[in-house]
């Protein structure tokens, strides 16, 4: 679903070079539920927004079910943004103006889909992510967890190849993460989404199919879970203690 | 639902900003709309002579205002487009083309600049004829200034609506074009680089200021009395030396820290300083144009107030209300048709003189200016003619004794005369009988004050010992001599129409030779024919009934007091309207500014109020540290601007001519009341940026949560 193949990535500061993505390749299969952890530095948020489009890489290719991503002009990089990406961000990034059900609504507004269909599965989503009660309120009227819900379900809505999700819980309390990450599990289990999550939260890294770690801009190790999540919690303190703790990603 | 459903819906949730945008451009549009109208209606253009330099000036000053009128509604589009940017990051994120948002967002600026414009147009006529009829109030409404609609005026004011579009579409364009996803969804503050602002800086600048000031106006005046020459236009830069002591005091004010003097006051101030360490420069850039723009509206006001004292009456001290002087033989009006006409009129004439003078050749020193810019004492031996009164004569025409010793004289000044470069009360020291050549030396003996006499003779009229009057002007012909008649009336306010029928009467009856420039004199038009040379003032002038501007124009021009006052109140009046223009156009701006960066505080620095509520800040805290950026973004920069204008205004009064007269006192009375009026405006905008910004913070919302969990606790 998701080929990245040796991406670099640099960033300039004066006449420092500073490299932060060092020919990095990995892959994301349909339907797997992938985190990435690291460090501070480490790349990961950088990683994110090279495959998101947000920022431009200097090498490497990024293959999304076998387009390449590279050198997409302006108008097709919207339209894979709008159709083929879906996007959960730390902090929510709903229109205060909107509904939670308007704003689930916004990426088939933008892709001028037929009004019946898109409030049936607008509605249905409500329902499925658990927010149908709260779908006439506004963002300002609604907890942390329920925005995220209404976040994950606007990513959703055009059915994208994957999902790329920025420290999803990251301004969320244990309880409102649990309910994201239920939203996420769901996706997958549900609607067979692919979901490539950035974080630093090994709880919620926990509940995901397979880890890559990052350090200096390379990949570390990747981790499969194959016991019980708590095993595999476990596994990635390991191998965080190793690295000298995850730290936050303020790049 | 559909896009545009939603993006009504948007636009309804938003519509603070685009109130704000419309209001400015209605704002923008109604004040050169409502001047354009008044300027290039049919009444001014008809009064305002062609090419004129009022012309030239109330044309430039208008560039100005629209100038200033488009800075302050660009600067208002840019919060818009600070509240768009989020809006438009998600939808870029989420894959919508940005031509798509181009086509929206020019869609939704032309939507607003029309409508906001069309408004502003349509309030604007009723505006300009509120203006006038105001400034009628100040004047004698007359048939020639009745309030006369202009069809230019809104052409005018469309095509500064059109410029106004434009200029927003510019914006806009660049907006767009600028928003990049990355920011706006990692809203990532970033700071300015924080560098430690020396102590020194706020006394320099304390210093520079009024030195600066100072050094500017006094230089040039200086110059010319010490010097003798005029200073080089380079003194100006010394204005650059008072901005630059603005910005040390501001910068200071801003990124300085005084840790070391009162910790305790450090510690609770902290959080806010430090806030507005990290966008210094910004931070001091900004309040820098808000000072300059208040000390400008300042300084219109005081401009304003200046010409509003040049057309009005003044004291009277020692001046008739009506005065004429005119070469003797020409019998213009006799003493009957004047009280006929005063009865006509029903106007009581009171204080009745008349009598001749004699325009004597004088010898004096005087003051040139060469062409290398230096001023030089000239000795002018019989140079040209003044007017001469004996001492009795000057008794029986104002009513006043003059004791002036034989071989002396008394130079006759205004009033409110105040000494120049240029001539000298004490310069005559000859007088001559310009037929028979009898000359007599004199010498300085004081000085008399009367309102009238000095206005007749340049550069004064002079009062000589009867009996050298005598012997001077024996033998001299008619054409030396002048007649002259000084009178009051009862009731000098409503005496305008008697005025104006006397001044009609004057004019009927003055032959064509006594229609000379004002700076024509026989004398020197004799020595120039003589020497065969061309005189450059030996032109008539166009002197109608009708035309009541003449005052510096004709030597011979009636001096009606009540004429003279309306028709320069007429003639000011489109400065006085520009500088009240000048005078509101800055006032908003830089209260838009000031509104402006006050929401940004809020809008940018979201984030720090976040983290301070995660360590426990409450809602009091929050918005002390808040009402603290706030109240310095407001405070300094207004009261800096209004000392800044104020300190102008005291010096200019002082150096023009080291004295205050009244009417200075009273202007600088005005002006304080006006600062403290224009800090009260900045607290009504203070206030309301802050409950904007405490919105945008959700302090309020936090507070009223907070005060909810109490009241259940306490149930």
């Amino acid at each position: 679903m998701l080929k990245v193949e040796d991406l670099s990535k640099s960033y300039r500061t004066g006449d420092h070079v500073y490299p932060v993505l060092k020919n990095l390749s990995f892959q994301v299969e349909k339907g797997e539920f992938v985190a990435v952890m690291g460090p501070s530095g480490s790349g990961k948020t950088t990683l994110l927004n090279c495959i998101s489009c947000f920022i431009p890489h200097d090498s490497g290719k990024i293959f999304l079910n076998g387009k390449d991503l590279s050198g997409l002009d302006e108008t097709g990089l919207a339209k894979v943004r709008n159709q083929n990406l879906g996007f959960v961000f730390q902090d929510f990034m709903l229109l205060d103006g909107l509904t939670v059900f308007e704003n689930i609504c916004l990426p088939q507004v933008i892709a001028s889909r037929p009004v019946p269909q898109m409030e049936a599965k607008a509605a249905r989503f409500c329902e499925a992510f658990g927010i149908e009660k709260i779908r006439d309120k506004y963002p300002a009227e609604i907890s942390g967890g329920e925005k995220q819900r209404t976040a994950v379900a606007r990513a959703l809505m055009n059915s994208p190849y994957i999902l790329l999700a920025d420290e999803p819980t990251g301004n969320l309390d244990s309880r409102s993460c649990r309910a994201v990450i239920d939203a996420f599990l769901q996706a997958k289990e549900e609607m067979d989404a692919t979901v490539f999550m950035v974080t630093h939260d090994s709880f919620a890294a926990s509940f995901c199919d397979r880890v890559i770690v990052l350090r200096d801009g390379t990949i570390y190790t990747e981790l499969t879970r194959n016991g019980t999540r708590r095993e595999f919690m476990d596994e990635l303190l390991e191998v965080l203690r190793e690295l000298g703790g995850a730290g936050d990603d303020e790049e | 639902m559909t896009k545009s459903k939603l993006f009504d819906k948007l636009r309804e949730k938003n519509r603070g900003q685009y109130r704000m945008l419309a209001f400015c451009i209605f704002l923008s549009v109604l004040l050169i709309g409502a001047f354009a109208m008044m300027y290039f209606g049919p009444t001014v253009q008809e009064f305002l002579p062609e090419g004129g330099d009022i012309r030239k000036m109330a044309t430039l000053l208008m560039a100005a205002t629209a100038a200033g009128c488009s800075i302050f509604t660009l600067y208002a589009s840019m919060l818009f487009f600070r509240y768009k940017s989020r809006e438009y990051g998600i939808f870029l994120a989420l894959g919508e083309q940005k031509r798509n948002l181009n086509r929206l967002l020019f869609r939704e600026l032309a939507g607003v600049t029309a409508y906001a414009s069309l408004a502003g147009l349509a309030a604007a006529v009723p505006t300009s004829w509120l203006i006038w009829k105001l400034f009628e109030s100040f004047l004698v409404s007359t048939d020639e200034m009745v309030y006369r609609f202009g069809f230019g005026g809104v052409v005018v004011g469309a095509g500064f609506a059109v410029l106004l579009a434009l200029l927003l579409g510019i914006a806009g364009y660049r907006f767009v074009r600028r928003t990049d996803i990355m920011k706006i969804l990692r809203t990532q503050h970033q700071p300015e680089m924080v560098k430690k602002i020396p102590s020194w800086t706020l006394p320099a600048g304390i210093v520079m200021i009024p030195l600066g000031i100072l050094l500017a106006l006094g230089i040039p005046q200086m110059s010319v009395y010490l010097l003798g020459r005029s200073a080089p236009s380079v003194t100006n830069l010394f204005y650059v030396f008072a901005v630059a002591g603005i910005y040390l005091v501001l910068l200071n004010i801003v990124g300085g820290s005084r840790a070391d003097r009162n910790r305790r006051r450090f510690y609770k101030n902290m959080v806010s300083v430090s806030l507005m360490r990290f966008s210094a420069r910004s931070a001091t850039r900004n309040m820098c144009v808000i000072v300059l723009l208040l000390f400008a509206c300042l300084f219109a006001c005081s401009f304003g107030l200046t010409y509003l004292d040049s057309g009005s009456l003044g004291s009277m001290e020692n001046t008739k209300g009506f005065a004429m002087h005119y070469p003797a033989g020409e019998n213009t009006l006799a003493k009957e048709d004047i009280f006929d006409t005063a009865e006509e009129h029903d106007v009581q004439i009171r204080d009745y003189a008349e009598g001749d003078g004699a325009d004597l050749v004088i010898s004096h020193n005087t003051t040139d200016y060469t062409e290398d810019g230096r001023y030089v004492s000239a000795d002018r031996e019989h140079a040209k003619t003044s007017l001469f009164l004996s001492e009795e004569m000057y008794e029986t025409l104002t009513g006043r004794t003059a004791e002036v010793e034989p071989g002396t004289y008394r130079t006759v000044i205004t009033p409110e005369y105040q000494e120049n470069i240029w001539e000298h009360v004490d310069g005559l020291y000859r007088a001559a009988n310009p037929d028979t050549g009898t000359a007599k030396e004199l010498s300085f003996a004081g000085t008399l004050e009367d309102g009238n006499l000095p206005r007749m003779s340049d550069p004064y009229a002079y009062v000589i010992d009867s009996g050298d009057y005598a012997e001077l002007t024996e033998g001299i012909s008619g054409t030396w001599s002048e007649h002259l008649v000084l009178f009051d009336v009862d009731d000098l306010e409503g005496s305008y129409p008697f005025a104006k029928a006397l001044y009609a009467m004057y004019i009927e009856r003055a032959s064509e030779d006594t229609f000379v420039m004002s700076l024509y004199d026989r004398w020197e038009e004799k020595k120039a024919q003589e020497a065969g040379q061309e005189y450059d003032y030996s032109g008539r002038l166009d002197v109608s009934t009708e035309n009541t501007q003449l005052i510096n124009e004709w030597k011979y021009v009636p001096d009606f007091r009540i004429v003279s006052s309306q028709d320069i109140l007429q003639s000011i009046s489109v400065y006085v309207m520009l500088c009240l223009y000048i005078f509101i156009i800055t006032l908003a701006t830089a209260a838009v500014m000031t509104y402006v960066r006050g929401i940004s505080v809020a809008a940018d620095n979201r984030d720090v109020f976040e983290s301070l509520q995660k360590l426990g800040a409450d809602g009091r805290y929050q918005r002390r540290v808040l009402n603290s950026q706030l109240s310095k973004i407001f405070t300094y920069p207004g009261i800096l601007g209004c000392a800044v204008g104020m300190l102008f205004v005291v010096f200019q009064n002082w150096i023009n001519d080291r004295r205050y007269t009244f009417s200075e006192i009273k202007n600088i009375g005005i002006l304080s009341v006006v600062c403290v009026l224009i800090l009260l405006f900045f607290y009504v905008i203070y206030r309301s940026a802050k409950g904007r910004a405490e919105g945008i913070l959700g302090i309020k919302t936090r507070e009223k949560y907070a005060d909810k969990r109490n009241s259940i606790r306490y149930t």
